[in-house]
């Protein structure tokens, strides 16, 4: 006797469409075995492989919040933040941060009514995507991270895109409009400001670039 | 008399002061730009030495170009421009630095003269003492600002 009862070949249909054949006459099994069904799917989607269409997987890239000491790299009393980024999955990483055009400023000035002093000299601020870092920051053994997770690859496609239109645009600021203001800048243009904690005495965090 | 003298004395002890004061400033901020510009040469990602200009002109900056754009691994030379990188390094417009070699960062240039390129003093080496441009990613600073 045919264990599965239903159709013309002892078949019954599942509630989404496909359906069960007998096993083959002598078969040790009473069940019957499903039937491969490929299900036409939108994109974005793909068949699970029992004829559903579900969404496909995002391909996640790591992003990394890191500091390290300001003029002595070792000594964390003002510092300076980055970014290690994955382009791509499991690729290695890079480095996007920023920094002062000269190293000196000419001159620095504090005018009336300003809370802060001016610096002119430094020039413009120079934003850079590198596996080194401009700061050495992928070997500086004194580099700390202070947050890390994985987010879409295209969000880190954006964090280097608006590194890249950053490179050049704004003078540089001091202590303000600085290396920390960049990262806060590109991490509040992804949605991710709010979700990374300020590194401890960064300076600069909290100012937002308009990225061009 | 003695009045005068006081008159005079104050002034110029004061100036004395200024200028040492000044002198002192001027020292101390020479050390610091020694230091915040310090930097050094990096292995490309599969080693040997990094290409720096060692001439403003037009023909190096071409090559120079080529070599950041189109060769990041810079160790070998430029693809489209290989002729001309072998006849500017024979005569010394271009030269190559070891990994390692001490530089110091003057400016990273962004829009006039060498565009793109960093502009160097070599600091250790055959070419100490020479001013040159580089490639950006062909070395790191060893401090950074906020």
């Amino acid at each position: 006797m045919n264990p599965c009862q239903g159709d013309e070949n002892g078949c019954s249909p599942t509630p989404w469409g496909n359906d069960f054949v007998p096993l083959a006459p002598g078969g040790a099994s009473l069940f019957c075995q499903a039937l491969p069904v490929v299900a036409v799917c939108p994109a974005g989607t793909h068949d699970d492989g029992n004829g559903r269409c579900v969404a496909n997987a995002v391909p996640q890239c790591r992003v990394e919040v890191g500091y390290q000491g300001a003029i002595i790299p070792s000594q964390s009393a003002v510092n300076h933040s980055y970014l290690y980024v994955q382009p791509s999955p499991g690729s290695p990483f890079e480095v996007l941060d920023a920094g002062p055009q000269r190293a000196i400023p000419y001159v620095i000035l504090r005018p009336r009514g300003l809370p802060r002093p001016m610096y002119v000299g430094f020039g413009k601020m120079v934003t850079d995507v590198s596996a080194q870092g401009m700061y050495q920051e992928a070997t500086n053994p004194a580099s700390t991270v202070t947050w890390a997770q994985y987010e879409p690859c295209w969000l880190v496609a954006k964090l280097i895109s608006d590194t890249e239109a950053l490179n050049g645009v704004y003078d540089y600021g001091g202590l303000s409009y600085n290396s920390n203001s960049f990262v806060y800048t590109v991490l509040w243009d992804v949605g991710l400001s709010n979700a990374v904690h300020q590194p401890a005495r960064t300076p600069g965090w909290g100012d937002l670039f308009l990225i061009p | 008399m003695q009045g005068a003298f006081r008159a005079v004395r104050y002034p110029v002890k004061a100036l004395a002061w200024l200028s040492a004061a000044a002198l002192a400033a001027a020292a101390l901020a020479a050390v610091l730009s020694y230091y915040m510009e310090s930097g050094e040469i990096i292995s490309p990602p599969r080693g040997g030495p990094a290409t720096i200009a060692l001439l403003d002109r037009p023909d190096v900056r071409l090559v120079m170009y080529d070599i950041c754009r189109q060769n990041p691994s810079r160790e070998e030379p430029p693809r489209v421009l290989a002729r001309e990188y072998s006849d500017l390094l024979a005569s010394g417009a271009i030269a190559k630095l070891a990994a390692g070699t001490r530089v110091s960062v003057l400016s990273r240039d962004i829009g006039a003269g060498m565009s793109g390129l960093w502009s160097i003093k070599v600091r250790s080496g055959p070419w100490s003492g020479r001013r040159g441009w580089t490639c950006p990613g062909s070395l790191v600073l060893l401090h950074a600002y906020p």
